[in-house]
């Protein structure tokens, strides 16, 4: 009998041990995190000077967040080219702006200028940016950002699908007719409406002053719009 | 010894089936209890008091009126549910923030400690509610008014509201120019109100009347929007909630409901096509269309396809089944505004004869667009008139002048007569502005005075006060109820009225 009882205590112990367990113990968010990461998408971009003729200079701006809390002082984030995969050169390509994230807030932007050279009408150069760590924020996930720029006509990141295929000279067209050769999403109806409502028009006007020469791309095919 | 205590368990098991149930079956019969002068719902307006006053109806006399006693609940209340009345008759004002409530009334009887009860649905809705508004010129800038009157409202409201003057109230100065339209805007999400003036137009909040976008911002690409010959509407349905307006002889639309950015847009026109729009638009049109529209530079009408959300301008085929050709009219657009049976009714002047005629045109039905066309022969006064309007819940149609209303029976004689007799006009009053209360139009309501109210605005000018006579009208042929007539006074001359949809809340 005596060996019931201990048998059915050492039970009971293992069933509240069990049960004890089933406490839930809240994870507290880790307060001493304090981390900058970029939140752009895709983790690069393609930027030609073609796309904005009255441009010598453009300001990128490229947005980053804070993991952790926010803070009542000005933080800093330290961003460099990673030099073994940049091929833009510092100062003559590029200048990279300091950025900080100012008191109480939580996310801001990495502003780079980037110069039209000569260079960039033969060739594509390459800045590789990389959050290292500051005194004030480490570098957290996706520290990485590559921008390739150019002068030269490249498709650019958005082309509406209603453009319809794409080709150089088509390209150039809206780059005339818009001053601008990077676009928008499929998504967005009413902008992608705007463009095309002003490249027909364009288009019909150039074709009716070429009655013989109606606009071709660079492989003879006739340029329409949707 | 486990034996033992398994039969001590058998025998008290067979023990409980031998328990006599003495339940009583002398079954007392109470007399019935309904809970009557109470509605399902009200719809009441933020910091009034709803005032309820129940009645206890039983078929027998048992009860007196001390055996009751009342609870009256609310939910969702500070505390969940609060407790907001111990007495029959509940006066309570209503502080919470705009939305929909439960009160639970329950009657207790004390003889039989019965409990009866009924949940009464409150549609709480913000400070400027449903209303009524009425855009009116005052030393040549403009303002509006929001008249919320029990002639017509919605609410269950003991007294008329009146907010006069909120361009200025809110903004602290009239809106600058002379007054050109003002409209609402209602889809499910979002709603606006426009206030146009031909100095410029402003989008305004529901709820606030504050600017939220000005005019010179409305288009994408940052074009200028000409300030003349302008006017705005918009057409919903479920997929979509377009706005239309009308600038300089061109038309822009936006896409609410499907397009993330916030600017009208002109849609594209193919192959050279060119237009001068008159300034109105279908609002009814079948889903493949955006609206439908008069083009005054080829006396035609002209169609946009929303096809993908890409508005394109198009020219209309004219079907088979065509009553008549919509691409030669060789008329100038004098009104259009849709109606009954969702067609959209169209006074058209003839350019080479100078005569009216009303035209019915369908753009819900794909088959055929031009549904009838009535010559507007015997319309006394036609080419004098100021203002018309449209009834969409009968073949109603009325015209004004400046000194008479007339009613057109187009459908049956043809002819029009003057519908309002006892408009005793003073000297140097005249109409202005014609409007019929349309609430249902698009917003999914159910109104009881929708197509039920005739306005008529006038304005006099030696008082330079304006004025509105509303008369109740028979919905299904316009006939006017001239005994109903109220009127209202305005501080200005009244260039135009539409409906205000309130907001309930999140």
């Amino acid at each position: 009998m005596k060996r019931y009882n201990v048998i059915w205590i050492l039970t009971e112990l293992l069933i509240l041990t069990t049960l004890l367990g089933c406490e839930r113990e809240y994870q507290l968010y880790n307060a001493n995190l304090h981390a900058v990461r970029f939140t752009i998408s895709p983790d690069s971009m393609v930027y030609s000077f073609c796309f904005y003729p009255d441009r010598e200079i453009d300001t990128i701006a490229l947005p980053v967040q804070i993991l952790g809390f926010s803070e009542d002082r000005d933080r800093v984030v330290n961003i460099v080219a990673d030099v073994e995969k940049t091929t833009a050169v510092a100062c003559e390509d590029y200048v990279l702006l300091p950025t900080i994230i100012p008191a109480k807030q939580v996310s801001d932007s990495v502003r780079v200028i980037l110069k039209k050279t000569d260079k960039l009408e033969n060739q594509e150069i390459c800045l590789v940016l990389r959050i290292i760590d500051s005194e004030d924020l480490e570098a957290g996930p996706t520290n990485s950002y590559r921008i390739y720029f150019s002068d030269q006509l490249v498709k650019p990141m958005y082309w509406p699908g209603k453009f319809g295929e794409y080709s150089t000279v088509k390209h150039q067209f809206c780059i005339d007719v818009l001053g601008m050769g990077d676009y928008c999403s499929d998504k967005d109806y009413q902008l992608v409406t705007y463009y095309l409502r002003r490249l027909t028009e364009a288009l019909y006007k150039y074709n009716n002053e070429h009655p013989d020469d109606p606009l071709k791309d660079e492989n003879g095919k006739l340029i329409t719009f949707y | 010894m486990r034996n033992k205590i398994y039969l001590l368990l058998g025998i008290f098991c067979l023990l409980v089936s031998c328990y006599k149930d003495k339940g009583s079956y002398d079954y007392i019969e109470l007399p019935e209890v309904t809970i009557g002068n109470i509605k399902d719902s009200y719809d009441i307006a933020q910091l009034d008091t709803l005032i309820l006053s129940p009645e206890i109806i039983t078929a027998g006399d048992q009860y007196s009126s001390e055996d009751w006693s009342y609870t009256w609940r609310l939910y969702p209340g500070k505390n969940n549910i609060d407790t907001v009345g111990k007495e029959r008759v509940l006066s309570y004002r209503f502080i919470e923030e705009p939305g929909v409530y439960h009160i639970y009334f329950t009657a207790i009887n004390g003889q039989t400690d019965l409990k009866y009860s009924k949940d009464i649905v409150i549609n709480l809705a913000g400070v400027y509610m449903d209303s009524w508004m009425v855009l009116y010129e005052k030393d040549g800038d403009c303002d509006f008014d929001l008249l919320n009157d029990r002639f017509f409202t919605k609410y269950d409201q003991d007294k008329d509201i009146y907010f006069r003057g909120l361009y200025t109230m809110t903004h602290g100065h009239a809106f600058p120019g002379k007054p050109v339209k003002i409209a609402p805007y209602f889809y499910p999400w979002t709603q606006y109100d426009y206030i146009f003036s031909e100095q410029g137009g402003e989008r305004l909040s529901v709820t606030s009347m504050e600017t939220l976008q000005d005019m010179n911002n409305f288009l994408l690409g940052g074009e200028g929007l000409p300030f003349e010959g302008y006017n705005f509407t918009y057409q919903t349905s479920w997929m979509s909630g377009i706005e239309i307006l009308f600038a300089g002889e061109r038309i822009f639309i936006t896409n609410r409901g499907t397009s993330a950015k916030d600017g009208f847009v002109e849609p594209i026109c193919r192959d050279g096509l060119t237009y001068r729009a008159a300034p109105f638009a279908a609002r009814q049109v079948k889903y493949t269309l955006g609206t439908v529209f008069y083009d005054e530079e080829n006396c035609r009408f002209l169609e946009i396809r929303g096809s993908q959300n890409i508005f394109v301008v198009q020219e209309i085929v004219d079907g088979t089944g065509n009553k008549f050709s919509l691409n030669n009219m060789d008329a100038t657009m004098v009104f259009m505004d849709n109606g009954f049976n969702q067609n959209e009714y169209a006074v058209m002047r003839n350019r080479t004869t100078g005569n009216y005629t009303l035209y019915v045109l369908s753009f819900y039905n794909e088959e055929r667009y031009s549904e009838a066309k009535y010559e507007m022969m015997q319309c006394p006064d036609i080419e004098n008139a100021v203002s018309y309007a449209v009834g969409s819940r009968g073949e109603v149609f009325y015209y004004a002048t400046l000194d008479n209303v007339y009613l057109y029976d187009y459908k049956v004689n043809n002819k029009a007569d003057v519908c309002i007799h006892n408009l005793n006009l003073a000297a140097e009053e005249t109409i202005t502005c014609l409007r019929i209360f349309r609430p249902n139009d698009y917003a999914w309501m159910n109104h009881k005075y929708d197509n039920k109210v005739l306005f008529v605005a006038t304005y006099n000018s030696s008082t330079e006060k304006g004025k509105i006579y509303m008369y109740y009208i028979d919905e299904s042929n316009g006939k006017v109820d001239e005994n109903s007539v109220k009127t209202i006074e305005v501080d200005g001359k009244i260039k135009d009225m539409a409906y205000h949809y309130g907001v309930y809340g999140s």
